[in-house]
């Protein structure tokens, strides 16, 4: 999980590594040519607490995944498909209650006792006895070993929808675990999993993984080594200049010159689309209840401008569907497929005067009931790039005679403000999830509905609509994947049509890599996995995939 | 005695108070740390985590003052609680893993800050109205420009301009933690940089301080008697007037110890440095609660005990807080 208050600071940036580089020679680190470790960062750190417990609060990045394993791998540059890794393979019933999972036979813990049905049955029981550790709300019902190498597990509710979250739990031993009170609060130091790496060493600045030669896949994994070094975001951009990391996520302001410029030919990033940033009017004010005064706005906000100045084009406007791009390109709709945003001043203006919102002698509209169009945009100050989107949206809404006020606020408070309602217009981030499902629940479902002032979790342009809640019921009642399809088609056409809540950026997922001494990270030529080193499955998928550069 | 008797009973009032402050500030404050923890992550926390994590982080909505007593109960255990940013680990490892570094850091660079500001003092108390007096509107601009301009400066001059100094950690990020030359040596090197701001930024006050008191003393009769008597100016200046002069110091000495365990938060902030002071700083940003009152308690403790420090000292030093004791 990345920190995006310190993510946004600003940085040192600058030279600075002479010193270290100079001591790095001397000191214990010096490792030999075979042996060199893939260096990587993957969130915010100062120091490290020791805990590797998956299912305990905030873990270290690499528990997930690399110590304790998942039953499939599956990412969200591949929706709907995933590799058997402990499962080999996994069949619902017919009404998506009970799925059955087959495991490979030769997975073994480090203490070196065998991985079985048994620990499969008592991690997702686990889940549904504490629900502290069900973060991702998956409503077990029973979970059982049929056999030794066959586990079954039972929902209390439909569950196809929520496969791929089945698929990334982290797979946890039994003969340890059953020993935790509760296992959601338990610190775990030293961590036994089954997974293709081991933790060797922890300090408070620095942990190092070492591969598990006894894993049924070692033979697959050339790094032998993985080094975790705490930065914060500025000390991760001098050290990215410098080239002491191999593999990073996290922002970095000015990339061509703080990173790539002193190495082009081994220095890269990526930013697929990982989630939607949203202009998010209140629904709840009767004022943009109004179709009519949604559409005028949207026309008027240039998505590419956007990108261009507070992004410096990292990566291109959203799609009119919301769907980032290219993770879910795929699930865009035939009809929509070459739809995209559409900066058009006179349409808005024509769209805005035939609804009755006349133009007032101080150039702002007036709305039919004697409102004046002229709105607060809060966003928390602290967060620098939507500082400067909030400034552009403001000219230009300006120049259809709508006035938006950027108004920088503390984080606290904006969340307040978003959370209860208590605003007009704010900006606020959906994430991508594991498929499209993920991401229009999270927008648009009624289900995070709440009463009066309480504070919402999600949908926070409170867009509360028969037709959304069941086309997202739909897709969760099947596993057939054109009845899927044509939910997620469905919901596309509300967005679009319907315009419940205005896309204006795509929500990037950070990465920068550089290949001086490991090849093979994804990209947007071979987009395999998503790149930022936090995702469970992509993790595997990228390290399996390095190899030592050799020119 | 019963001068210290009667300070120990206010010092226990007082250490009450800070605990019963100490329980009361951070849930007065507004915001909601599971809805910070979520919205930092920018939609990559399912959002229906919400209850599963505030169940993790023990979050009750049980009365105050029930709240109040377990706070004391748990205190008595020297239970400081579970940080909820760095969840589940437990407070008081947090700290006590902290604490180190800012007890060397701090504690050495003000010690010698004291030593060497107290020392020039009395040098240019003695050599008053000469061109050593040139020297104190130096000193008094040194004491007063602000410390993280001064800090910023050095940093982008020294680390980042030239490279000479690292410009963050506590020591190399390809080390591990041994009793080894080349590690200690990374330590000392990383703490050198902030050391010597801490030192620049602090010296000057303990210079002037010395200096006036000094001066004011070399005035008395005892010290003009002494002279008369033809006593070595040396054994006038440390025997009579330094000797009076360094009590106020001495107090102010013993306070600025008791702060060394806050850390100096801006120093570590600037330098990325693991300590109490970044660790507090960042117990703000994310409202971890349990880590900053724990934090909180700590600093208050330390500072209530070098006051009763100070109070005992002074009662050693000074014979005239003995009389009516």
């Amino acid at each position: 999980m990345r920190d995006q208050l310190t993510r946004r600071a600003l940085m040192l940036g600058g030279v600075g590594a002479a010193g270290m580089a100079t001591l790095a020679g001397c000191g214990s680190g010096a490792e030999s040519e075979e042996d060199l470790p893939v260096r990587i960062h993957a969130n915010d750190a100062t120091t490290f607490q020791p805990n590797f417990n998956p299912y305990g609060g905030v873990p270290l990045q690499g528990a997930s995944g690399l110590i304790y394993e998942n039953l499939f791998l599956v990412t969200a540059m591949q929706p709907g498909k995933s590799e058997p890794w402990l499962g080999t393979s996994l069949e619902w019933n017919e009404d998506g209650t009970v799925v059955t999972i087959e495991l490979r036979e030769d997975s073994r813990f480090t203490d070196g006792e065998a991985l079985d049905a048994e620990d499969v049955a008592f991690t997702f029981r686990m889940m549904r006895d504490f629900p502290a550790t069900n973060i991702v709300a998956l409503d077990v019902k029973d979970a059982t070993a049929l056999s030794t190498h066959r586990a079954e597990i039972t929902f209390g509710s439909t569950s196809f929808a929520q496969e791929a979250d089945i698929c990334t739990r982290p797979i946890v031993p039994e003969h340890l675990f059953s020993a935790f009170e509760d296992p959601g609060t338990e610190q775990i130091a030293e961590p036994v999993g089954s997974g293709p790496y081991v933790l060797e060493r922890f300090s408070d600045q620095l942990y190092t993984f070492v591969r598990n030669d006894e894993h049924w896949a070692a033979d697959e994994f050339e790094p032998r080594r993985l080094a975790w070094p705490s930065f914060t975001t500025q000390t991760m951009n001098t050290a990215l200049q410098a080239g002491e990391l191999d593999w990073s996520g996290g922002f970095v302001a000015n990339i061509e010159e703080i990173f790539i410029r002193s190495d082009p030919e081994h220095r890269g990033y990526w930013y697929p689309g990982n989630g939607t940033v949203n202009l998010t009017l209140n629904l709840e004010r009767e004022l943009f209840a109004d179709l009519e005064l949604r559409r005028g706005i949207s026309l008027a906000v240039d998505r590419r401008e956007i990108a261009e100045i507070a992004y410096q084009e990292y990566f291109g406007p959203p799609h009119p569907t919301g769907l980032p791009r290219p993770t879910y390109e795929e699930f865009i709709a035939e009809e929509f497929r070459d739809l995209e945003f559409e900066v058009d001043l006179e349409e808005a203006a024509r769209v805005l005067d035939e609804a009755g919102y006349t133009l007032g002698s101080d150039g702002i509209r007036v709305a039919p009931d004697g409102t004046p169009l002229a709105f607060d945009l809060p966003i928390p100050s602290s967060y620098n790039d939507w500082v400067t989107t909030s400034q552009i949206l403001g000219s230009q809404l300006s120049k259809v005679g709508i006035s938006l006020t950027p108004r920088g606020i503390s984080f606290e408070q904006w969340l307040e403000a978003r959370d209860t309602g208590n605003f007009d217009i704010t900006i606020s981030t959906a994430g991508a999830g594991q498929n499209p499902w993920y991401l229009y629940r999270s927008m648009l479902s009624s289900e995070y509905r709440t009463e009066g002032d309480e504070p919402v979790v999600a949908n926070f342009q409170r867009w509360y609509d028969e037709e959304t809640d069941e086309l997202l019921a739909a897709f969760t009642a099947t596993d057939d994947e054109d009845a899927q399809r044509e939910a997620i088609e469905g919901l596309q056409r509300i967005v679009v049509e319907k315009l419940p809540t205005l896309p204006i950026i795509t929500a990037p997922n950070w990465f920068n890599y550089n290949t001086e001494h490991w090849t093979g990270f994804p990209s947007e030529e071979d987009p395999y996995a998503l790149g930022a080193p936090v995702g469970n499955a992509d993790r595997i998928l990228v390290l399996r995939r390095l190899t030592r550069t050799t020119s | 005695m019963r001068y210290l008797l009667k300070k120990l009973g206010l010092y226990a009032f007082i250490a009450w108070a800070a605990l019963t402050l100490n329980f009361l500030i951070p849930r007065l404050m507004p915001g909601d740390p599971v809805r910070v923890l979520i919205a930092g992550s920018e939609g990559q926390i399912d959002p229906e985590a919400r209850d599963a994590i505030a169940a993790q982080f023990g979050l009750t909505d049980d009365p105050l003052i029930v709240q109040y007593f377990h706070y004391l109960a748990d205190l008595a255990r020297f239970d400081l609680g579970v940080s909820l940013s760095n969840y589940p680990v437990p407070v008081i490892d947090i700290i006590s893993g902290a604490m180190p570094w800012t007890l060397v850091l701090v504690g050495v660079s003000t010690v010698i800050s004291f030593l060497l500001g107290t020392g020039l003092g009395v040098l240019l108390a003695w050599r008053r109205g000469t061109w050593s007096d040139h020297v104190l509107p130096a000193l008094t601009f040194l004491n007063a420009i602000p410390y993280f301009w001064m800090a910023l400066i050095l940093v982008l001059v020294l680390a980042v301009g030239l490279g000479w100094f690292p410009y963050a950690g506590a020591y190399d990020r390809t080390m591990f933690p041994e009793l080894s030359a080349p590690f200690l040596g990374s330590v000392a090197y990383h703490a050198a940089l902030p050391a010597l701001t801490i030192v620049i930024g602090s010296f000057a006050g303990w210079v002037l301080q010395m200096r006036n008191m000094t001066v004011t003393i070399l005035g008395e009769d005892y010290v003009s008697m002494a002279e008369a008597k033809g006593l070595p100016g040396r054994m006038v200046l440390f025997g009579y007037a330094a000797r009076n002069a360094i009590l106020p110091s001495i107090t102010g000495f013993a306070l600025a110890l008791g702060a060394v365990v806050g850390g100096s938060m801006l120093t570590e902030v600037i330098f990325n440095y693991p300590g109490l002071g970044y660790t507090l700083f960042q117990a703000v940003s994310a409202q971890d609660f349990p880590l900053m009152q724990g934090l909180f308690l700590i600093i208050s403790l330390a500072v209530i005990v070098a006051n009763l420090i100070a109070d005992a000292a002074y009662v050693f030093l000074d014979p005239r807080t003995r009389q009516g004791a």
